[in-house]
């Protein structure tokens, strides 16, 4: 079992390119420009830099629930029944980060490197974001955090996979570092079944 | 002073950005009373842009004015923008190239979410690559 789990390990990123080939894809620019008005609206909106951030993270928490699903079953569709998301159930949470990378992979098609901090963090690194492909921050704004959505989308994806992390971004090419990066930190590990909502009094 | 070149983008009410390049070598920034002249020439220039831009349906409208030894070029932007240069009778095909080029900048800095159209560009890498742009075509000796 060990060795099919690690064998899996093994091509997740190769499953993230076939993924991805497959996917109809969508203009870039038309996208970038597309969530560059979506931050331009929630700035007239709100104002405020970190309300802002919150807003982005709170998107991107729903996209990230949403897209797990696709990613698993899509990638179990993939590796004829033995779905990456499964053989992780077992695993570490630093493992993780290669679903991570192959679902970046399937939905943005950016090519990701992961770093393992220690059991419970580790950083995703991205050399493009194509989201940031003609911004440039503005001085009175250089405290946005731009791709906050990337990180609530990843947020998003490990609760589904019963893990509640923290994930921020700590560099950011539009803020003058070479690469993006996001620490992702493992605060718990959820607890099997329905929220508080749903237990009985 | 007359190595001194006056750029200007001027957008529906006034200029959005504004830029001078010397030569190398030559007198350091040219006295109060002549950037004066140049801007005033620049500005006084605007009207004839406006006449020129109905005589052709290109974007690079040359040389609409014609004062002393003075000459403004000029390139009409699809968005009704204007790239002002005053030069003293730079080869149209270096002159054609700046324009183009920083066409293109000016494209990529309105494809920025944070930048409105027709407002004053503030942005300091626009400003750096212009430079770069009018060393490359303009100042060569």
């Amino acid at each position: 079992m060990a060795t099919k789990a690690s064998s899996t390990m093994a091509s997740a990123s190769s499953v993230g390119n076939v993924l991805w080939h497959k996917q109809s894809k969508v203009n870039a620019e038309l996208f970038a420009l597309t969530y560059g008005a979506m931050v331009g609206e929630l700035m007239r909106d709100l104002e405020k830099t970190d309300k802002i951030q919150e807003e982005l993270d709170r998107m991107g928490h729903s996209i990230g629930i949403r897209c797990i699903e696709e990613f698993l079953a899509k990638s179990a569709a993939e590796h004829q029944g033995v779905s990456v998301g499964a053989a992780l159930k077992s695993q570490m949470f630093t493992d993780t980060s290669e679903l991570l990378k192959a679902s970046l992979k399937m939905f943005l098609g950016v090519t990701a490197e992961s770093t393992i901090k220690s059991d419970t963090s580790y950083t995703i690194t991205l050399v493009d974001n194509p989201l940031t492909i003609f911004v440039e921050l503005p001085e009175d704004r250089s405290e946005l955090e731009y791709s906050q959505l990337l990180c609530g989308m990843v947020r998003g994806m490990l609760e589904m996979l019963q893990y509640d992390v923290t994930c921020k971004m700590t560099q950011s090419q539009l803020k003058g570092s070479e690469v993006n990066e996001m620490l992702i930190d493992l605060k718990q590990v959820l607890q099997e079944g329905a929220g508080e909502d749903y237990h009985d009094e | 002073m007359s190595s001194t070149l006056l750029f200007v983008i001027v957008g529906r009410n006034e200029p959005l950005y504004e830029a001078e390049f010397h030569k190398r070598g030559g007198a350091g920034a040219s006295s109060d009373a002549a950037t004066r002249q140049n801007y005033f020439v620049l500005h006084s220039a605007l009207d004839l842009v406006e006449k020129a831009a109905w005589a052709t349906s290109g974007m690079y409208l040359k040389v609409v004015d014609k004062v002393n030894n003075q000459h403004v070029s000029t390139f009409l932007t699809a968005g009704n923008v204007k790239l002002l240069l005053l030069h003293n009778g730079r080869s149209e095909d270096s002159i054609r190239h700046f324009f183009q080029d920083v066409y293109e900048l000016y494209v990529k800095l309105s494809m920025n979410p944070f930048y409105r159209y027709d407002t004053p560009i503030k942005s300091t890498d626009f400003d750096t690559r212009v430079r770069a742009i009018a060393r490359r075509y303009l100042l060569q000796s």
